[in-house]
């Protein structure tokens, strides 16, 4: 009898017709099936996987899959070294005439409408218990034969990496007849991309979660960008955007589609999705696998049985904003806390015991343990607990206590010396964090140890910067109070406070674009820029380093320039969070004002010495003023030299304070350019499923992991990410609680047309209000719109250049928004209680930074 | 009589007060570097921190020039060696005349010819050293530059930003 062997098909068109997974790879079955419900799905073919079997037999590359098969997962600091071994052996393993044949009818089929994204398509992947998310590669903007060879060897190796074993042998998959078909697709250059899960698992099945990036999702995937999260209502598609994204006209259709795809399906599905000037396309569906946790009522870190203390957000809110994930908590938590406690040990006062934290966590965000510090306080020499309070919180809640009038002398004294090692700490680390960040010590090819040892010397170094900053604060708030007093002698307590804040506009060296963030990028506009590429950074080129790049090696000198210039900024608002760096239009923007402002012959900044003359000059224009100096012989005016000296250190201890805090960042720009590192290698050896996860383990999970522990399963990554998520819904915590924030009472929400709160910055503005959830949500911000949030934090400066006037509800006049307000000259309120509860987007309101008054003028109507 | 007594010494305070103010503004302008040894140490802590840091992912700088002191003006050297001079053979003077002052308390006591004799000599060491600093200057032999760079003998550099930045790149892998 004859044996007729049919001659396999290497390439085949995705139309919607049968096709079986072991031909086309699982994830190629998942795009058929979207084209037989006639889905929008880009224009594919696939690649079979009997192109992959003839590649293995031709090449003899059986024996080196049989030893991957029954070796053991390689330790992570082979995994790079074996990952590029087996990459090579695919990338110069000889293709037979027949692959060749098949590589080069897909590059003819493809190559007239421009380039392709090559997906790897194993059969075992999108499974109903694994989804083998980010297991396998992808390549986009592939074009030409030659590139789409490499893509589609890549592929196939992608099959046998350290990772994808590593994920197979967890699951239980067997390894003996899988093999690689790869899905050649059509580009979409989508102007929004990202995921859609059909079933938030925290909404019981009621919610589709998706996230939005701009441009192409891989940002997304890599966890480079953090995406905009929406939820919407599966009954009634209402969309609920979580603090910080913008409205998104889009995401109703999108859920509409997400929820037809489930439909047709059967069952829910985790969608990759795109969006471009013809509508909304589908790129990739799998199933979602992760059994659905309960959520718990907190990740772990929060604080438990917080006994009966007194907590309060302020006074950390700015050194820890927002909602702090696992790893940034615990990274930041410790050091505060030592700040805090070396601080209060330097001035002489007692600390709490260990077990009695002063930094807390509710709900996610940081709080202080208001009664240790008012405790401390008390018993430092000339220390008031009440003052502590009015300082805190801008008013007493407490029975106000004698003032300990004890040792006075001996507290001058001591603080007086650590003053100076305030000074000096700051200095040692604002210029070892400069210095470290201008080395630009790479990362990539660290051995493990190294990196560990170097993250603990940075961390070292925060831990000082902790301290400095924390000291240069107090210090800062102490020099200003008795600014205040020592005005309040002459002056009554209003003009007080408000030469106070006057007097100090000039404590941040700050120029138009947000002071020392802004000098690095200054210097970089100044030695590396030429008019062609003011022309591109000006122009209107979405992708401006391709074309700086283009502009030769002028361009490329530029780009270096800028790149450290950046690097050296560091993080945004939290040591280790994201740094400036990853988000590139923030660059753009900050170049495009560096140069108009250079075009406008840039602002002068006067300092504080004419402001000074001036309250010299209403001062001694009073009778009694000559009269006393006359009697009391003063042949130098010794109430002035008083008067400067107090004004000088005031704002030397509040430019510390900012040297510290940049130092911190900066820092932290290097800690995060570590932990990015990580989590990549974790990522690769399957440690972790995604590098954005790692913001989900703790600093200690994550160093053991590093020295190859298991990693945290992903399903409890999971839950602590959606803890985070219902905790950012829950906003701010009150001004001050006892125990639990949640049983705190709202302050009452203010009555009629005036809201009263602290004035931090002079000067009367009316306009419309925005108020802003976040420095993301600050896009909706119009010039000239008044400024309203719960709280800034350094991050925001950008926003200051286009506000017209600030209104916070927390905030004193020594917060970083107040100052920033003043040197920017934008009248701001603060401590406004409730106010973004009781003014509306888009009403008028007249802010007045004198009085402290913000005054409601109508629903959107200008007065 | 109250009046005439309190008012004057009122004033009087407040011109002695104002007086010690003025003198004080001016030893400042005079001696504009009163804390530049704080400032030195800043300096050597930073480039330790530095080092100690970039040692741990396996680079190393090498230390920079500004962390040891450097020459002093020679003129300063000059009046330095003579001011030496002057008071090492005072101090010789002074303990010979105590010894032999017989109605003075050291009279023939070897302690104050000894004391006058070691002070003078160590006087006049630092004299012979400031005068040889001073005429040789750039050409000093390396271990009298060696005390230049350790004590108070040189001038403590603080470094420029031009300084600061080519220190940092003074840096190699391992």
């Amino acid at each position: 009898m004859k044996v007729i062997r049919t001659r396999p098909k290497m390439v085949t068109h995705l139309d919607g017709s049968a096709h079986h997974t072991d031909e086309v790879g699982g994830k190629a079955a998942g795009i058929n099936l979207l084209l037989r419900h006639h889905y929008p799905v880009p224009r594919a073919f696939v690649l079979t996987t009997a192109a992959y079997q003839a590649t293995i037999e031709s090449a003899s590359l059986d024996l080196l899959i049989r030893d991957l098969r029954s070796s053991a997962l390689p330790a992570p600091d082979r995994i790079a070294a074996e990952s590029a071994a087996i990459e090579r052996s695919f990338l110069t393993a000889p293709l037979a005439a027949p692959v060749a044949d098949a590589i080069a009818r897909l590059e003819s089929e493809m190559s007239r409408h421009g380039p392709v994204a090559v997906r790897s398509s194993a059969t075992a992947e999108d499974l109903a218990t694994a989804s083998f998310a980010g297991q396998y590669l992808t390549v986009t903007g592939v074009s030409g034969a030659a590139d789409l060879e490499v893509a589609i060897r890549r592929c196939w190796a992608s099959l046998w990496m350290p990772a994808a074993r590593a994920y197979r042998r967890r699951h239980h998959i067997p390894e003996h007849h899988i093999a690689m078909a790869v899905v050649v697709q059509t580009m979409v250059d989508p102007v929004w991309s990202g995921v859609a899960f059909t079933q938030d698992p925290r909404s019981d099945g009621h919610l589709i979660r998706i996230e939005a990036v701009r441009g192409l999702g891989e940002g997304l995937v890599s966890g480079r960008v953090t995406p905009l999260d929406f939820l919407v209502r599966r009954d009634t598609l209402e969309v609920s955007p979580a603090p910080g994204a913008e409205h998104l006209e889009f995401i109703e259709d999108l859920a509409r589609l997400a929820i037809r795809v489930e439909q047709t399906l059967g069952r829910p599905q985790d969608i990759e999705w795109a969006l471009d000037g013809d509508g909304i396309t589908l790129l990739q569906v799998r199933p979602i696998t992760e059994a659905v946790t309960p959520l718990g009522s907190d990740d772990g870190l929060d604080t438990v049985d917080p006994a009966k203390h007194k907590f309060t957000p302020h006074g950390v809110v700015e050194m820890i904003p927002g909602v702090v994930p696992p790893l940034l908590w615990t990274i930041n938590a410790p050091m505060l806390e030592d700040a805090f406690r070396t601080t209060f040990a330097d001035l002489g006062g007692e600390p709490p015991p260990k077990d009695e934290p002063i930094v807390a966590r509710f709900r996610g965000r940081a709080a202080l343990d208001l009664s240790a510090i008012c405790t401390i306080a008390g018993s430092l020499p000339g220390g008031d607990p009440t003052e502590v309070e009015r300082q805190y919180l801008g008013e007493t809640v407490s029975e106000p206590e004698a003032k300990n009038r004890r040792g006075h002398l001996f507290a001058a004294m001591r603080s007086r010396r650590a003053h100076n090692r305030i000074v000096d700490e700051v200095d040692l680390i604002a210029t070892a964090a400069d210095g470290l960040a201008r080395m630009q010590i790479e990362f990539h090819e660290m051995p493990v140890r190294r990196l560990v040892a170097y993250r603990q010397r940075i961390r070292d170094l925060a831990w000082r910067g902790y301290a400095a900053e924390v000291g240069a604060s107090s210090a800062a708030g102490a020099t200003y109070r008795a600014l205040e007093l020592l005005l309040e002698r002459w002056l009554p307590e209003d003009e007080a406070a408000s030469w106070a804040q006057i007097l100090t506009k000039g404590a941040l060296d700050m120029s138009p674009v947000g002071g020392a963030r802004a000098r690095g990028l200054q210097r970089v506009i100044e030695h590396y820029s030429t008019p062609a590429i003011e022309e591109v950074i000006t122009g209107p080129q979405i992708d401006k380093r391709t074309a700086i790049i283009g502009l030769g090696a002028t361009g490329e000198k530029f780009l270096a320039a800028l790149d450290r210039a950046v690097r050296a900024i560091g993080s945004k608002a939290i040591y280790g969070d994201a740094s400036w760096a990853e988000d590139e239009p923030w660059i753009w923007r900050q170049l495009q004002l560096l140069i108009a402002s250079d075009a406008d012959g840039g602002s002068e900044h006067s300092g504080w010495a004419q402001d000074y003359s001036a309250l010299c000059r209403h001062l001694s224009n009073e009778g009694r003023w000559r009269l006393i100096r006359i009697l009391t012989g003063q042949v130098i005016d010794l109430r002035f030299r008083w008067l400067r000296r107090q004004v000088e250190e005031t704002i030397r201890f509040l430019e510390l304070r900012e040297r510290a805090k940049n130092a911190l960042l900066v820092l932290g720009g290097e800690e995060r350019g570590m932990v990015v590192e990580a989590a990549r290698r974790l990522v690769s050896s399957r440690q972790l499923p995604s590098v954005d996860a790692i913001r989900y383990v703790t600093d200690t999970e994550l160093e053991q992991m590093l020295f190859g522990a298991c990693g945290v399963a992903e399903a409890e990554i999971e839950r602590r990410r959606r803890v985070g998520h219902s905790c950012a819904t829950t906003g701010p915590l009150p001004d001050w609680f006892v125990g639990d924030p949640d049983a705190a009472p709202l302050p009452d929400l203010p009555e009629g047309d005036l809201l009263h709160g602290w004035a931090a910055s002079p000067g009367r503005f009316t306009g419309p209000v925005r108020s802003v959830t976040s420095l993301a949500d600050g896009t909706r911000l119009q010039p000239g719109d008044v400024l309203l949030a719960h709280s800034t934090d350094p991050s925001w400066t950008p926003l200051f250049l286009i506000a017209g006037a600030v209104v916070l509800e927390v905030g004193g006049p020594l917060s970083h928004a107040a100052i920033v307000a003043r040197e920017f000259g934008l009248p701001a309120v603060l401590n406004v209680r409730r106010a973004t509860a009781v003014l509306n987007d888009g009403e008028y309101i007249t802010v007045d930074g004198n009085e402290g008054v913000v005054e409601r003028n109508g629903e959107g109507t200008a007065p | 009589m109250t009046v005439a007594v309190f008012f004057p010494s009122l004033m009087g305070i407040g011109i002695l007060v104002s007086g010690a103010l003025l003198i004080s503004d001016w030893v400042r302008r005079l001696l504009p570097q009163g804390s530049v040894h704080r400032k030195h140490h800043v300096v050597i802590g930073t480039y330790g921190a530095i080092s100690e840091t970039v040692d741990a992912a396996g680079y190393h700088l090498e230390e920079p020039w500004f962390l040891s002191r450097g020459l002093r003006e020679r003129t300063t050297y000059l009046e330095l060696a003579l001011g030496f001079t002057l008071a090492g053979w005072a101090s010789i003077w002074i303990g010979v005349q105590f010894y032999e002052d017989s109605l003075g308390l050291f009279y023939e006591s070897p302690w104050a010819v000894g004391i006058g004799y070691g002070v003078g000599a160590a006087l006049l060491l630092l004299a012979a050293l400031c005068a040889l600093i001073g005429l040789a200057y750039r050409s000093t032999p390396r271990l009298i530059m060696r005390l230049v760079a350790e004590t108070s003998l040189g001038r403590i550099i603080l470094p420029t930003e031009a300084d600061h930045e080519a220190a940092l790149n003074r840096i190699a892998k391992e």
